[in-house]
């Protein structure tokens, strides 16, 4: 009996403490603290939804700038810069198969690009999908024009890029690939319906009106190199039209020396930058830290200790017209000082960097080989270049577009190839300020051959301890410039864009005369030609092996199967 | 009428806390401190049962019960284990469970449960990769669970999680390992990485308090010292160093001779309705690098009430721990040490450290000496039980218990720091805390009787809930304008009015609610049966999928016990035959996983002429997510032979992991996030376990135990795709960092985890000194080139796996007369390491120091030129078979029957780590489990392994 009542008294007990715990303790929802929930639990307010542009200037800087990005890709494989083995810094390695032009869908430049302008693309579409944002006509020009932007980047280096616009598919979505010439017209067609609705009030770091014409101009200019099928010369002619409107504007004016575009100080010349800040959003290692050597930070009085990487193609430090100032300006060579003059020295040697270098691998560059870029402004203190901003579009660019086009069709609409000579002409002025007749190019010229002397050039050997080259072999072929069609052009934007995203673009457009283009057709440092006109796969690159494993449906690009 | 007798061992030794019953009835006692016991029973006639862990229990008249001598249990078929919620009686067992109670671990300088149970339990690798005192052991239970959930086991102090360092060894009463699915399905989600059980020291009724110090001390050094150039070297041109003119040993200015002492008090005792043990333990040790070591200093306290005639019991626990070590990163300082020219001074005549301009090289004495850095931690684990038990084996409990940890660590580095002084920082500080709690409430009803005499049935149901928070916060700054505060006055250094100093802060919640239910049905002592089932759901799964159901079932077989068998009682003692087939789970390891987040992380933008930070989306919603589940199928056999001097175990297990926890890479767009974490992949681990125990010699003074594990475990990766989630079904990894950066791995569906892939050096080249690489496909070598290292379809080869194919324990304990010696080996055979140190500095075309072997020549042929950059080839990948001894004590015990004040001494000296057979070239080629990804890889920055003597003392008042 007495166990009975203890028995009910347990159980009612037992019932009672389950009920609270059963009651209140099988709620398994998820409260977010640190965190913004997007399942709709909570409703961003506009400021919020404001923030989300953050991520498209964040991609752009990052695809563009960040570590093995747009810039980077774009010159790595070209016949200005390269990144040669460093044989006792140990590394540059992973630059040697974009230089001799060995792509393959593993090299690690085809990440960054794709990631990032992908998601500024997704963030566009994001900001778009917004019912308050689609409802205004002017934001979403300007969101379109950023992701033209995105794609026009993609379409350069990949070309078969699946291409999407918005946020709202079905859970099982998986993007395929468009043919180019989709793509292309696509990319045009978004530019051209929102330009008119952009600004054209010039703000640091916004893309306006402006910007718009020259990614049109890109976009044209492009044309017959990017869908080589069918060519159409009346594409250089909207190119035209669109730089004219960029510089009949007269909202921006050419810079009075070579260095202003990429100063802390900024340039009434730059039509769009990417906005860097030492405290907000640092300029990444690609200009101070890849190239110089770490005893050369005191050159600079930087406190970092830069890495010793990138190093200028001794071919092309030599094709530089001695008055030309943009040599001094971009290069830093030969016996290097600090701030009070003093020689600097490492391992009780003098510091002098030359600009002969013995191989881009095989053994590689020496510590001090190859001339050092210092183009954009570096300032004492940290990274060095943390304040420049980078111009993507600048007033020389829409000039030099301009000249090109007006070559290429001998003249358009009332303006002559003579009107071309005057512009690179007046490009030029500013870099020979001491000897100004030197600036003057004729049509002959521009039209004639290139000064690169393009051909095989290396000392390839082995290092004894002494860091001394043995079991020498001259790898030496000569081929000239001389069968380049607009050659003296091309030479020209090699000085004038050397470590902007010009070259590979440059390069793939301007072309021989046995048909190939100077990219695939010519040999340089280290980079053999492949004179198969025929053969343009390396025009574009491979997709990166991680991507086609993330979706199925994309394929490779042609040429670039797993297995050689 | 009154019974009164002593229970006594064999030796003669009393017996504290043996139960002794009144057959048939709840009428019972034990003995005391002296083995005493006094019972009044019915009459004379009546028969006691005397019980104790460890001994036979056996019946004896009342009238003839003055005097009993219990005989050692070695059947152990009556031992007691633990299973989930529960105990059972080994004999009826029917899953993999191993146990391993305090006697058998082992004395050394241990402050880590999982140091006791190296090499002690088949299916369980234990390995400590790392010399640093405040690392842990990295535990495996029957290869690789999972390959992105939490699938460590999980560790139940007392019932309570925890890990395998929270409790001071000198508190563990008994540790058992619920090996398979069949066992650990009562856990449900956190069960597929296997349970371990840890029973804490509690009192006894009826004890006299016994009170016993236990301490020891401990000195440290390098087990073994890489041999990297001398300044006779550097002198004769074998670096690229000059000769600076100066000798410094740079590992010998980092490092010392560790010390550590510990100690533990404890005092335990119980009346006839409260039992008591508290204990108190304090450890100091160092570390053999300078300024790293920790101090702890736990408290713990345990008390229990029976009432109402022992219907009711109340058990309180509370265990403080207080916590503390030093910071600072001395694996870079290691490395930093052995690569620096021994020729160069540690400062200049300046009094300045000694500073060159090269890449990622720091003076070392620089990076210790200007760091500051402490962490602190305070943990608090309290626990509540009521027991009630209204009638005879049915028993209700209910457990409320909370964990709570708070942590607060500070980092100062002055302006002298070379690290922060190339930052241009004068002085950096960083301070963190964090608050760490987790609630528990677990109400169990088990019922157990036996009818008939052959038929035992016991049941058991149950609720529990546990939610869990975590909270931290964090503030770095820099430019302080004296090296005087170091970081206890944060708000003065400049970068916080430059605005470049950073705050950080972050919370989360989860919970995990379970209800569970078993029940077991043995006959006969013949045949027994147990199933269980766990319902249960967490915060962490997405909305489609909040609930999982985890079920089991499990046969035992006692074959001895069958008539048929009756002739082989002789020498048979023990024939089981066990099979079990159980579904567990794991679960994500972070909250938050199956919703679309957004952090202000999307960078800072300038737009509208101010600088704003971005919102950026940091992952993709997946309502699906679910817990990976695990389905096991073990079948074992326990045999015992020739008085049991001789017997083991055997298990097979077949366990298939699906719906893979993986963070997929999907494309984005259209996806936000450009991979998801979702439930896909497939994966199987197999594998077979032994341990052989025997007495080999057994005489008046002199006994051999041994016993030895075993276990061999196949991976194989099923599947990584479905529908919606596809790979290429290849992950090639890089598991050698900057600047060799290199694939070592291949993970590909069909095959193992731990595959290495490599270039094949079969020479070096006479004239060049590179590499001569094998073309896997023609056979010809080729001159090492730089791209060699990215091309993996055509120059990469399967060098072998990293995964130990087997991995195995011998333990030795020799008794003569009073002294014992324990020998505990631990081995690892079939692997491979990719041997880092090697990779980076037994090569010449770096700037820093090396190994001596680069001036070896390959082959006989000539060293690697300076043209051959750091690279990893076959040459470099090494066999990692060893036999260790681990632990090797001799100890001796005074038995101080006649002391009024001191009953027992016991003296002891111990060597951790004496010796390693192994033709590994490296420090030391016991890695750790943890990063099976990256298996085999031994990192070049590791704190390596030491050799510890300890003398200690233990004292029982």
């Amino acid at each position: 009996m007495k166990y009975n009542t203890i028995l009910k008294k347990t159980a009612l007990g037992m019932l009672f403490v389950s009920s609270i715990v059963l009651g209140s303790c099988t709620d398994l929802d998820e409260t977010l603290y640190s965190e913004l929930p997007g399942d709709g639990s909570y409703k961003f307010t506009e400021t919020e939804i404001a923030a989300q542009y953050g991520v498209i200037y964040d991609r752009l800087r990052d695809m563009y700038d960040g570590w093995e990005g747009y810039m980077d890709i774009s010159q790595e494989c070209g016949d200005l810069i390269m990144t040669p083995y460093r044989t006792y810094g140990g590394w540059g390695a992973q630059y040697v198969s974009l230089h001799k032009h060995e792509f393959h869908p593993t090299i690690n430049h085809l990440y960054r690009p794709w990631y990032s302008c992908y998601q500024g693309i997704n963030s566009c579409n994001q900001l778009l999908d917004d019912e308050v944002i689609s409802s205004n006509d002017v934001a979403v020009a300007e969101l379109r024009t950023f992701r033209a932007l995105f794609y026009y980047v993609l379409f350069d280096l990949y070309r078969n890029i699946p291409v999407t616009t918005t946020l709202k598919v079905p859970s099982d979505y998986m993007p395929e690939q468009e043919t180019p010439q989709f793509t292309y017209d696509f990319i045009v067609k978004e530019l051209e319906e929102s330009k008119p609705l952009l600004t054209k009030v010039v703000e640091k770091g916004q893309l306006n009106y402006y910007g718009a014409c020259m990614l049109l101009a890109k976009m044209y200019l492009n044309h017959d190199a990017w869908l080589p099928e069918s060519p159409n010369n009346q594409y250089y002619g909207l190119a035209i039209e669109q730089v004219n409107e960029v510089i009949n504007s007269g909202v921006y004016t050419l810079a009075e020396n070579y260095r202003e575009p990429f100063s802390v100080a900024g340039s009434k010349e730059n039509i769009f930058e990417l906005m860097y800040n030492n405290k907000y959003a640092g300029h990444g290692t690609n200009h101070f830290c890849k190239w110089f050597p770490a005893v050369c930070k005191d050159v600079f009085g930087v406190s970092f200790d830069p890495w010793n990487g990138s190093a200028c193609i001794p071919q092309f430090f030599y094709s530089y017209d001695d008055d030309d100032s943009r040599k001094a300006d971009t290069w830093k060579w030969g016996v290097q000082r600090d701030q009070q003059g003093n020689i600097l020295y490492a391992d009780g040697k003098e510091v002098n960097l030359t600009p002969e270098v013995w191989a881009i691998e095989k053994p590689g560059a020496g510590d001090y080989q190859g001339a050092r870029l210092w183009l954009y402004e570096i300032q004492p203190g940290n990274i060095g270049t943390s304040d420049d901003n980078v111009p993507f579009f600048r007033l020389t660019d829409a000039y030099l577009i301009k000249a090109e086009c007006l070559l290429r069709l001998g003249g358009y609409k009332g303006e002559t190839e003579q009107d071309a000579a005057d512009i690179v002409t007046m490009i030029r002025r500013r870099a020979f300020k001491k000897n100004p007749e030197k600036a003057v190019r004729t049509v002959a010229q521009l039209k004639g051959g290139s000064v690169y002397d393009y051909g095989l050039r290396e000392t390839q050997g082995t290092l004894d301890a002494d860091k001394n080259i043995t079991n020498v072999e001259i790898i030496e072929t000569h081929e000239g410039g001389d069968d380049i069609i607009l050659g003296g052009l091309l030479d020209e934007l090699a000085w004038e864009f050397v470590y902007e995203h010009h070259r590979r673009q440059d390069l793939i457009r301007f072309k021989m005369t046995n048909g190939c283009n100077v990219f695939n057709g010519k040999s340089w440092f280290g980079k053999s030609a492949n004179t198969d006109p025929n053969d343009r796969h390396k025009d574009i690159f491979p997709i990166l092996q991680d991507n086609l494993d993330a979706n199925p449906k994309l394929k490779q690009n042609p040429g670039y199967n797993k297995s050689k | 009428m009154i019974v009164k007798g002593k229970v006594k061992d064999k030796s003669g030794e009393a017996i504290i806390g043996a139960n002794i019953m009144e057959k048939g009835t709840t009428n019972g006692t034990i003995t005391d401190i002296d083995g005493n016991f006094t019972l009044k029973v019915n009459s004379s006639k009546s028969i006691l049962t005397v019980s104790f862990i460890g001994y036979k229990s056996q019946e004896v008249i009342a009238a003839n019960a003055k005097d009993i001598t219990m005989s050692d249990d070695s059947e152990l078929i009556d031992e007691v284990v633990v299973i989930g919620y529960g105990t059972q009686r080994k004999g009826d067992v029917t899953s993999a469970i191993s146990s391993v109670k305090s006697e058998d671990f082992l004395a050394g300088n241990y402050n880590n449960a999982g140091e006791l149970l190296k090499g002690k339990v088949a299916g369980l690798t234990i390995t400590k990769p790392s010399g640093d005192p405040g690392a842990g052991t990295e535990i495996s239970l029957r290869g690789i669970v999972s390959v992105s959930g939490n699938a460590s086991p999980l560790v139940l102090i007392d019932g309570v999680p925890g890990d395998m360092g929270t409790v001071p060894p000198e508190n563990i009463a008994s540790i058992d390992v619920l090996k398979d699915a069949s066992a650990a399905a009562i856990y449900g989600t956190r069960g597929a990485g296997g349970v371990i059980l840890i029973t804490t020291k509690t009192g006894a009724r009826e004890q006299k308090a016994v009170a016993t110090y236990a301490g020891y001390a401990s000195f440290s050094n390098w087990a073994k010292e890489a041999d990297f150039m001398t300044s006779e070297d550097i002198r004769a041109g074998k670096t690229q160093y000059n000769d600076e003119g100066y000798d410094t040993d740079w590992l010998d200015a980092v490092s010392r001779t560790a010390i550590t002492h510990n100690h533990s008090f404890t005092i335990q005792g119980g009346s006839a309705s409260t039992t008591y043990y508290g204990n108190v333990s304090y450890r100091n040790a160092q570390g053999v690098m300078k300024k790293t070591g920790n101090e702890d200093l736990s408290m713990s306290f345990d008390v229990s009430h029976w009432m109402f005639n022992n219907m009711l019991k109340v058990s309180l626990n509370i265990v403080t721990d207080n916590y503390k070590y030093e910071i600072n990163d001395a694996a870079y300082i290691y490395r930093q040490a052995v690569i620096r020219n021994p020729t160069s001074p540690i400062w200049n005549e300046d009094g300045s450290y000694a500073e060159r301009s090269l890449l990622q090289y720091y003076n070392p004495i620089s990076l210790q000496k200007e760091n500051t850095g402490e962490a602190k931690s305070q943990t608090n684990r309290m626990t509540g039980n009521i027991t009630f038990t209204p009638i005879k084996g049915w028993d209700t409990n209910l457990m409320i218990a909370s964990h709570r940890t708070t942590g607060k660590s500070g980092s100062y580095n002055t302006k002298y720091h070379t690290t922060t002084a190339i930052n241009n920082y004068t002085g950096e500080a960083s301070l963190n805390d964090n608050y760490d709690r987790t609630d528990y409430l677990e109400l169990t009803s088990k019922y157990h009787t036996t009818f008939a005499d052959k038929h035992r049935f016991e049941g058991m149901v149950g609720y529990s809930w546990s939610e869990s928070t975590y909270e931290s916060a964090g503030m770095w700054n820099a430019n302080f304008p004296t090296d005087y505060f170091g970081y206890n006055n944060m708000d003065s250094g400049a970068y916080l009015k430059d605005g470049k100093a950073s705050m950080s802060s972050y919370k989360s919640e989860s919970s995990l609610v379970g209800t569970f239910a078993r029940i077991s049905y043995g006959f006969d002592n013949r045949y027994n049966i147990l199933a269980s089932i766990r319902y249960e759901g967490s915060s962490k799964f997405g909305d489609n999928n909040k609930w999982g159901a985890f079920p089991s079932v499990s046969l035992g077989w006692n074959i001895m016990n069958e008539e048929f068998m009756k002739p082989t009682g002789k020498w048979l003692n023990n024939l089981k035959l066990r099979a079990g087939y159980g579904v567990t789970g794991v679960i994500p390891s972070s909250p938050y996983q199956s919703i679309v987040r957004y952090t202000y992380s999307g960078g800072n933008y300038y737009r509208n002429g101010k600088w704003s930070k971005g919102l950026k989306a940091v992952s993709n919603a997946n309502p699906d997510l679910k817990w990976e589940i695990a389905k096991e199928f073990n079948v074992g056999l326990d045999w015992g032979v020739l008085n049991d001097r001789l017997g083991g175990t055997i298990d097979f297990y077949i366990k298939n992991t699906s719906d893979m926890l993986y963070e997929y890479a999907v494309p984005s767009p259209p996806n936000l996030y450009t991979s998801t974490l979702a439930n896909v992949g497939k994966m199987r681990n197999t594998g077979i376990e032994v341990m052989v125990r025997a007495l080999p010699i057994k005489t008046k003074d002199f006994e051999w135990n041994t016993t030895l594990t075993m276990q061999h475990n196949a991976n194989k990766l099923v599947s990584l795709s479905n529908d919606l989630y596809q790979t290429e079904n290849i992950i090639w990894l890089t598991g050698v960092g900057d600047p060799v950066s290199q694939y070592t791995h291949k993970v590909e569906v069909g095959k193992s985890f731990g595959e290495i892939y490599s270039l094949k050096a079969v020479g070096v080249s006479e004239k060049t000194g590179l590499f001569l690489i094998e073309n896997p496909e023609t056979g010809q070598a080729a001159e090492f080139y730089q791209e060699m290292r990215n091309d993996r379809d055509n120059w990469y080869q399967r060098m072998g796996n990293g995964i130990p194919k087997i991995s195995m324990g011998w333990n030795n304990t020799f008794n003569y007369k009073n002294f014992d010696l324990v020998m505990q080996f631990t081995g690892q055979f079939g692997f491979k390491i990719i041997n880092q140190q090697r990779v980076f500095y037994e090569n010449n075309a770096h700037a820093y120091n090396k190994l001596k072997s680069a001036a070896d020549a390959i082959g006989g042929i000539r060293p690697l030129s300076a043209q051959q950059s750091q690279a990893v080839t076959s040459y470099y990948i090494e066999d990692g078979d060893y036999l260790k001894l681990t632990n090797m004590t001799l100890g001796y015990t005074y038995n101080l029957k006649e002391n009024p004040y001191l009953k027992s001494i016991r003296l002891y000296g111990s060597v951790d780590n004496l010796f390693t057979i192994t033709k590994y070239k490296g420090t030391d080629p016991e890695l750790g489990s943890n990063n099976f990804w990256y298996a085999g890889v031994d990192d070049r920055d590791k704190y390596p392994t030491v050799r510890s003597f300890t003398v200690g003392l233990n004292v029982t008042f």
